[in-house]
Formats: C-alpha cells, structure tokens, sequence
C-alpha cells in the first residue's frame, strides 16, 4: 500500500480545503448531497475495514449503521438530548452490538460469515420493523437536528474527517498490518502467536463503532428513522461504494460513496430507473474495473502495489 | 387449541412447499456451481408475472392457470439460462465477493426491468375453480384452503421429478459428477459449461414454478424478489448448504416456525426465522445436512 507521501498528504489538504470552502461557492442543494455523500463515505470506510482490510463479506452491516441512526432518533425525539450525546450514544450501542454480534460472527469465514452477518442483521431489522416504540414499520419521524445546514455539513465533516484519521492510524498500525495478514491466511498467523479471531473482532468492533455514528448523522440529516436503513438495501449499497471506489485503497471506498451518491442524485433527475443504472454500473464494475476507480488509478501510478491474493484473479 | 395448531402446522406445511420449490433450486445452484445465488429470487418474481401475463392471455380459453405455470417455469428457466451465459461464466474462477456483487446487479436490473413491464401493483393469477374454497377434516375442526394442499403438491411432485433426474438419468450422473470433482468431470469429457447452464436453468425453472404458485396463493409486487431469496437463504443455510435433503428439512422448519411464531408471539415471526439461521450457523455452519468440507 503506498503510505502517506508527501504527494497524497498534498492532494488531501487540497481536497479537505475545498470542501471547507465550498459552501461559500455552491448552491445549498450541493451542500445537502454532499453532507450525505459524506455521511456514505464513513460509512463505507468503515465498511471496508472489514471487508478490504479483514477480507471479510460483510452483508449486513446496516444492522450497526440503523442502529446507530435508532439510537441518535430515539435520544433526540424521545428524551431531548443534545446532538453530540446522542452521537456518542449511537456509536457506543453500535460498538456493544458489534462485539456481540462479531462475537459469533469472527467463527465462521467465506458464504458462512456472509449469511451469519446477514442473518443478524435481518434479525435486528424483524426486531424493529415490529417494535412499537421505535415507530414500528413508519419508524420514528420528526428528528430534530441542527438549524442550519451549513453548520451541520461542517459538524459532519469534522466528524468524517477525525474517524478517517483514525482509521488511517488504525490499518497503518500493527494491529492494522496483522489484520491483512489474517486475511491472506487464516493458518499461516497462529504460528506466530497471532489469534485470528481475536484480531477479527476487533475489526468488526472499529468498524461497527464507525458504521453507529454514520447511521446517527444520517438520521439527523434526513430527520427520519425508518426500517429500511437496516436492511440489505443499505448493507449492500455499501458494499457497492466500496466496490465502486476500491477496496484495497483506504479513500477507495470514500471516493466510491461520493460518486455513487452524486450519480445518484444527477440520474435521479433525468429517469426514475436509477436502480437498473446502478445494477449495469454493478455489472461492469465486476467484470472490467474490479479493483474500483481510485484502486485502477493507483494502479497505473509509480509507486503500484500488489493486489491481495483474494482479489486476484485466479485463472 | 390442537385443531389450531393442527390447522397452522398444516398451513405451514402449505408455505413450506412454495419456499421448498426456491429452496430446492437454490440449494443445487450452490451444490454444483458454488454460487450465492442472489437472483433466485429475481427469477422467482419474473417466473410469477410471466405466468399472470400467461394467465390473462389465456383466460378467455380456458385451462389458464396450468399453461402459466408451465410457461412461467420454462420463461424463467430461460432468464437463467440467459444470466448463466452472458454473466455468470465469466466469474465462476473469481472470488466469492464478485460472484455475490455481480448477481447483487443483476438482482436490481432485474427488479427494474419488471417494474417498468408489470408497475409497481399486486397482481394474482386467478386460481382455477377446483382449487378454490378450503376443505375441512376432524369434524370441520381443521380447516386448509385447496389451494395450499395443491402447492404442498407441487412441490412434492417437483422435488421427486428432480430426484428421478438426479438418480435415475445420465444427466443427473454427471451433474452429481460435476458436483464431486469437477476437474475429473472436465477431464472424462463431459462437456461442464452445458452442465453448469442446464443446472442454472433447472434451478431457475423451480424458482419460476414457485413464483406462479404464489402468485395464486397471494400476489405478485416489486420486493418480493429479495424478500423470497432471503428467506430461503435462511432456508438451505439452516437445513445445509448444497443439500436438497437439507432444504426439504430447512423449508419445513421455517414454515413451522413462521407459522407457530404466529400463534405464540406474532410480533417476532420474521425475527425467529432469522434466529433460527444465526443460531444454526453459529452451532453447525454447514447447516443439519450439509458436509462439513463443503
């Protein structure tokens, strides 16, 4: 993986300035789709620890984004709480679900792991789908969330940019170094005295901390909390971004949720068949482009990296 | 009360077999071809609206509902066979996130398609008049509709056909070959691309077949598709991946249970389907019937 040059380091500071510049430049409808598209981008991020970084398939990572935006919707309607208590709130009962949840799931690997990770989080959807409390099948409406939505867009990206330094530090770490090592083999680490499992869930955990506090912004920014953010719906659109973008490069999934999302709203306008352009992007991603956009990019860069084994072909 | 129980558990069975028919295909897709099947349900839905288009052609002639099962069967075997050559060959060597995102596309073409062919309403396909009205036993204790004891039918009628081919037939030898060493079948000369395609499309037929039933038994909508690829993954992960066995097994606890979660806590009915599978995979992840090694 090539580090933080001074190249990339200089592209970043770029980047991250023009989006604190931006909302003096464009119209508020940009601001509102970039605050989503930043919202996605945590979200995919912290997907992809699991899933590029673990090479784990995880299909039911809704489970700790909706529960993340159920807990910031319940506190903030419900009991009054201020938006930061109500977004550590998401993030911690995300986080205790995710060691739950990745308890169970770190045993089992490949289709087991997907369909255990989809079995829960169809389970937490049946849950709340039927839960009177948290609004049943409307979900809970009427979230307040901040006044003005310039000032939420900058709170969002704060917030987006602090859990990516993070996770930066995270997967450039040992622990991070030792996950990937996991991933290439489940047999060679325990010799070395490395738990597998253990290393895994604490992966799952990270990731599930993250996917909680997108989830709550996600609520305040569309001040609505419904059932269907905790389905596959969701759980597989991440997937998508992370596809989309590159799963062996750390942005690769931030640069797929912020085209997915812009394509999303551009193509929305001119037909209502977004889902058949997005199956077709699907498709041809797969088949032509499997290593995403900014992971081809870097590709065809100087300093190129190898591919992990389990995103090689093999012939 | 036990004529109740006696009614859902029969009722169940009746569910069992429209999930069987999905099951069933699904199960063998993953037995011989190790795909996740993700477009199973697709499939399944474009089966149920070929088969009403069927059926609405057909009414003024009479006889309807059994050519559209029939045609929704052979139309959906069709998509399969259609998805398997263009799609699924190219990504049998690669990983199994790809196989999985690649049908995951397909899933949303798919869906797509069929919203902008059938609209976004609940269709039926009219039941033809003998299978309508319930007949009752135990004194008029136990009721059951007509309609589920024909699905119950089908589905046994299918999953027998299926083992006759399986067992009794050259093609099922050297399906079942395919299955065990796939290299070794290759090397015989059994020509495996045809095998794969006709295995694809026999499972797609199945899902077609039960997409027609349902659309009987209830009707035919958009998100139909993946709600019902879901559920029988939850299927022939509980009964095992890979086995038919597994999946007559799995299909008939998740009726059961759908159905006596009904009686007990109606609130939680999905939820325990789903608890079932967690707890399955987390104690067995092969499944009750499934191989270890697989």
């Amino acid at each position: 993986m090539s580090g933080m040059t001074g190249k990339t380091g200089f592209i970043l500071v770029v980047i991250l300035a023009a989006l604190c510049l931006l909302p003096w430049g464009v119209s508020p409808m940009i601001i509102l789709v970039l605050t989503e598209a930043l919202i996605w981008v945590l979200f995919a991020v912290a997907t992809n620890i699991v899933l590029g970084y673990g090479g784990r398939i995880t299909f039911g990572h809704a489970a700790f984004f909706g529960t993340g935006g159920y807990v910031c919707a319940v506190l903030l309607k419900k009991f009054g709480a201020g938006l930061p208590v109500a977004i550590i709130c998401s993030a911690v009962v995300s986080t205790a679900m995710g060691l739950i949840i990745g308890w169970f799931c770190v045993r089992l690997t490949h289709v087991y792991f997907a369909m255990l990770t989809m079995a829960f989080g169809q389970l937490v959807w049946a849950v709340v789908y039927r839960w009177r409390y948290v609004g049943a099948d409307t979900g809970i409406i009427g979230v307040p969330g901040l006044g003005s939505p310039v000032e939420f867009y900058f709170l969002v990206l704060i917030l987006v940019s602090l859990s990516i330094l993070v996770i930066y530090l995270v997967v450039h770490s040992p622990f991070g170094k030792v996950l990937v090592g996991t991933r290439e083999s489940e047999v060679r680490p325990p010799f070395i005295g490395i738990n597998v499992r253990r290393q895994q869930l604490v992966a799952f955990v990270i990731s599930a901390f993250f996917s909680g506090i997108s989830g709550g912004l996600f609520v305040v920014l569309n001040g609505i909390a419904y059932p269907d953010i905790l389905t596959w719906v969701y759980s597989g659109q991440v997937l998508v971004m992370c596809l989309l973008g590159g799963m062996t490069v750390l942005l690769g999934p931030a640069a797929g949720a912020v085209i997915l999302i812009f394509l999303q709203h551009w193509i929305t306008g001119y037909t209502q068949n977004w889902p058949l352009v997005m199956g077709f992007i699907i498709v041809l991603l797969v088949l032509f482009l499997p290593n995403g956009i900014l992971g081809s990019l870097l590709d065809l860069g100087p300093g190129r990296f190898q591919l992990p084994a389990w995103l090689r072909w093999q012939k | 009360m036990v004529d109740l129980i006696t009614t859902q558990i029969i009722t169940g069975i009746g569910a069992a077999g429209i999930l069987l028919l999905m099951a069933v295909g699904l199960s063998l897709v993953f037995g011989v071809l190790h795909i996740l099947d993700f477009v199973h349900g697709s499939i399944f839905l474009f089966g149920g609206y070929v088969g009403y288009t069927f059926s609405l052609l057909l009414a003024p002639v009479g006889g309807g509902f059994w050519l559209s099962l029939v045609a929704g069967g052979l139309v959906a075997a069709a998509l399969g066979t259609l998805i398997e050559v263009l799609l699924l060959r190219r990504v049998y060597e690669r990983q199994l996130l790809f196989q999985f995102l690649i049908l995951f596309g397909v899933v949303y073409i798919v869906a797509d398609m069929m919203k902008i062919t059938w609209g976004t309403g609940y269709l039926s396909i009219a039941r033809p008049e003998f299978l309508s009205g319930s007949v009752s036993y135990a004194g008029g204790g136990v009721v059951v509709a007509k309609y589920n004891l024909f699905v119950i039918v089908l589905g046994a009628v299918t999953i027998a056909m299926l083992w006759l081919i399986m067992n009794r037939t050259r093609f099922g030898l050297h399906v079942r070959a395919l299955h065990q060493q796939k290299e070794m079948a290759a090397l015989l000369g059994m020509n495996t691309p045809l095998l794969r395609t006709s295995v694809f499309a026999i499972g797609s037929g199945m899902a077609g077949l039960a997409g027609v039933a349902i659309g009987g038994l209830g009707s035919l909508s958009p998100g139909m598709d993946v709600e019902a690829v879901i559920l029988a993954f939850s299927i022939v992960t509980i009964g095992g991946l890979g086995s038919v066995k597994g999946a007559i097994v799995g299909a008939l606890i998740v009726g059961l249970v759908q159905c006596l979660g009904l009686l007990v806590l109606p609130q939680l009915n999905i939820a325990f389907i789903y608890l079932v599978m967690a707890i399955v995979l987390v104690i067995r992840p092969w499944g009750l019937f499934g191989r270890a090694t697989a």
